[in-house]
């Protein structure tokens, strides 16, 4: 926080100096606020026709769309298996909970999620954006949802495209364990 | 499956490998007693078992060619010799074992239970490893 | 009869003349009696002469007498024949009249059919020389409007060729998008690892972000050219469009203008046996002209030969009333001579007299 001394015998200082320094002030206030604020980094998606998120934190990659081999013995929201770079995983389809309209499920593109524990994909029909959002702007839900999407969320928040739903990958580990 | 937690590394593992609905499956030749051809004979045997429904298929899948395999006991006498009717296999041969992958936790609980125990991808198709003697028969 | 008793009378006058001469003249006996002698014979041979004439002219007046009647008996007959004869060459006479109106009536028709025909016959000409260049100008019609198909066509294919090139440019276009949105999905993912990675990770989260903002002005850019492109298909779209439509047009042009050229034909085949047809009729007019001209010549004759035979008739019945004259003058002469023959009745001398008078009346 030190002022920038340019030449000590001179008067007062001149006009170049005090915008410099005024804008260093805001710079570190603004950095401070910025640590202050906790973000939350957000994975937004779409689904069902609605836009939901993740917490950036539970979401260990985005995956393209590709083929899911289909394994028999499974409820309806569990499609099957998917081959991500010689691994294994298994997919929820999450829009089974969520509602709407539901597109190929050969071209949704897969979180894979890994959180506490639970690691599986989950189908989302496109990834909109990773963001940050701040702490503040997460409110509880308020919306009308269904219940069954109730369920699973945390809480919502606005961005300049609209309002996000966000879903709490933990909740949905619950509902799909045995 | 000779000493617990050994992995012969010198014995190859040869499948019967074979689709049922979509699904493709393999089965370790060493559990296996014979395989015929299924005529529709025996309908109310009570150690002929159907493997759609022994794995809880929602609707049973159409057979092609169905085949009648003789399930060896596992020497623990828990289990009897039982025979199981698969569709026709497309190949009996070698895989490699190290390709295999453990069935994904989340599924693992529902799987394990029907005797799929891991799944061994290769080229487009996950081949589904079925334990015959440790299938839920009582299905 | 009077005439032979005013003959005697004479001949006695003449003979007492004599005789009174002779008494006073001749004293003499030998004279007186060659007188008497001399008297003697002529009262003899006047005595003689009566008896004589009376005996030979008698009967020939009586034989003129019949004759006489017989002539006028004849010329009455003629004259009643003749009467015929005029009545019926005046019925002749009435009918060639009318056939002569009638043919004239006959021949100024004929000569307006023969008129209209030629009229005919001329506006089928004028007609067929129409059709003819009718369809000459319809073909060179078709061959403009080939012309301007084969052009519409040229140009539709260049249309078409450009409108393939911009979609092959739509194919590149895919190709690009596909990598910005793989692009944007790599930045994604950076984003998540260096959340994850920490303070270390937040370089690398720079990194990402410039990655994801080149991949969203990719996505941008190609999303510009793809409407460029979509506008370039749409011309291209409505071009062929209005070409196939052209194109209809033209082929509905040329349709028609096959179909009027095989409708001028047909017309110009009615319009050959129309004019035929025309001819025919003139022909046909013409010989009708020729024969009823013919007819009325004959017409002609047959009138110049009645009036030739009124004329005789008239001349007939003149003689016939001259005949009938002199007849009764005859009959009167004989009449005088011998008084009790019957004379002829009058009423023949009046039926001759009218028939002269009447023929005359019919042939004016």
């Amino acid at each position: 926080m030190g002022k920038i001394e340019m030449n000590p015998a001179a008067g007062p200082p001149p006009r170049s100096e005090a915008i410099l320094n005024e804008i260093k002030r805001r710079d570190e206030r603004h950095r401070i606020i910025e640590v202050d604020e906790e973000r939350l980094k957000m994975v937004i998606f779409r689904a069902g026709g609605r836009r939901y998120a993740f917490y950036g934190r539970d979401i260990r990659e985005i995956l393209t769309p590709r083929e899911i081999a289909w394994t028999p013995g499974l409820p309806e929201y569990l499609p099957g298996l998917i081959n991500v770079r010689g691994d294994i995983e298994s997919v929820i389809d999450i829009r089974f909970f969520l509602g709407g309209e539901r597109a190929d499920a050969a071209q949704c593109y897969i979180a894979l999620a890994d959180c506490n524990g639970f690691r599986s994909g989950v189908l989302v029909e496109e990834v909109e954006d990773v963001v940050d959002i701040p702490l503040s702007a997460v409110q509880p839900a308020l919306s009308t949802l269904p219940e069954a999407v109730r369920e699973l969320v945390a809480g919502e928040f606005e961005d300049p495209q609209g309002l996000v739903v966000l879903l709490d990958l933990t909740r949905l580990a619950a509902k799909v364990a045995v | 499956m000779s000493a617990p937690g050994a992995v012969d590394q010198q014995r190859p593992l040869t499948l019967l490998h074979f689709f049922l609905g979509g699904a493709a499956f393999g089965v370790d030749i060493e559990q296996l007693a014979a395989i015929g051809v299924y005529r529709g004979e025996g309908e109310e045997d009570d150690d002929l078992y159907w493997l759609h429904r022994a794995l809880g298929y929602e609707t049973p899948p159409p057979y092609r060619a169905p085949r009648i395999l003789s399930i060896k006991d596992n020497g623990a006498s828990e289990l009897k010799p039982y025979r199981l009717i698969i569709e026709a296999p497309e190949d009996v041969r070698d895989f490699d074992w190290r390709q295999i992958r453990p069935v994904p936790p989340l599924l693992a609980p529902r799987l394990n239970a029907r005797g799929l125990w891991g799944v061994l991808p290769l080229a487009g198709t996950m081949i589904l490893l079925l334990d015959c003697q440790r299938l839920n028969l009582s299905m | 009869m009077k005439l032979l008793t005013r003959f005697a009378l004479f001949n006695a006058l003449t003979i007492a003349l004599v005789v009174a001469v002779t008494v006073v003249m001749t004293v003499d006996q030998v004279t007186g009696r060659v007188l008497l002698s001399a008297l003697l014979v002529a009262v003899i041979f006047t005595a003689a002469a009566t008896l004589l004439a009376r005996r030979l002219v008698l009967p020939t007046i009586e034989n003129f007498c019949a004759i006489t009647k017989d002539i006028h008996q004849r010329a009455g007959s003629i004259a009643s024949a003749i009467q015929q004869q005029s009545g019926q060459a005046s019925r002749l006479s009435s009918s060639v009249v009318e056939i002569s109106s009638t043919m004239e009536e006959f021949s100024s028709t004929a000569s307006q059919i023969a008129q209209h025909s030629q009229g005919v016959v001329t506006r089928a000409d004028q007609t067929l020389e129409d059709t003819k260049r009718g369809a000459a100008e319809v073909e060179n019609l078709t061959f403009k409007i080939n012309d301007i198909s084969s052009n519409i066509e040229a140009n539709l294919n260049e249309i078409i060729a450009l409108g393939k090139k911009s979609k092959e440019i739509n194919k590149i276009m895919e190709i690009i998008n596909n990598i910005a949105n793989q692009t944007k999905l790599i930045a994604f993912n950076a984003a998540l690892e260096a959340a994850s990675a920490g303070e270390a990770g937040k370089r690398f989260g720079v990194v990402a972000v410039e990655i994801r903002r080149l991949a969203d002005s990719v996505v941008e850019s190609t999303a510009e050219i793809e409407a460029r492109i979509t506008e370039i298909q749409d011309a291209v779209n409505r071009l062929v469009m209005s070409s196939e439509k052209s194109s209809q047009l033209i082929q509905e042009g040329q349709e028609y203008a096959s179909h009027t050229v095989v409708m001028l034909i047909e017309s110009v085949d009615g319009v050959e046996e129309t004019a035929d047809s025309a001819r025919q009729i003139s022909l046909s007019t013409q010989q009708q002209q020729v024969a009823s001209s013919q007819v009325v010549l004959a017409l002609k004759d047959i009138k110049e030969g009645v009036q030739v035979s009124t004329n005789a008739i008239q001349e007939a019945n003149r003689i016939i009333g001259e005949l009938n004259t002199l007849s009764t003058r005859l009959q009167a002469q004989s009449q005088a001579v011998r008084p009790d023959q019957n004379p002829l009745p009058l009423d023949q001398d009046e039926a001759a007299a009218p028939a002269a008078a009447g023929g005359e009346q019919h042939w004016t």
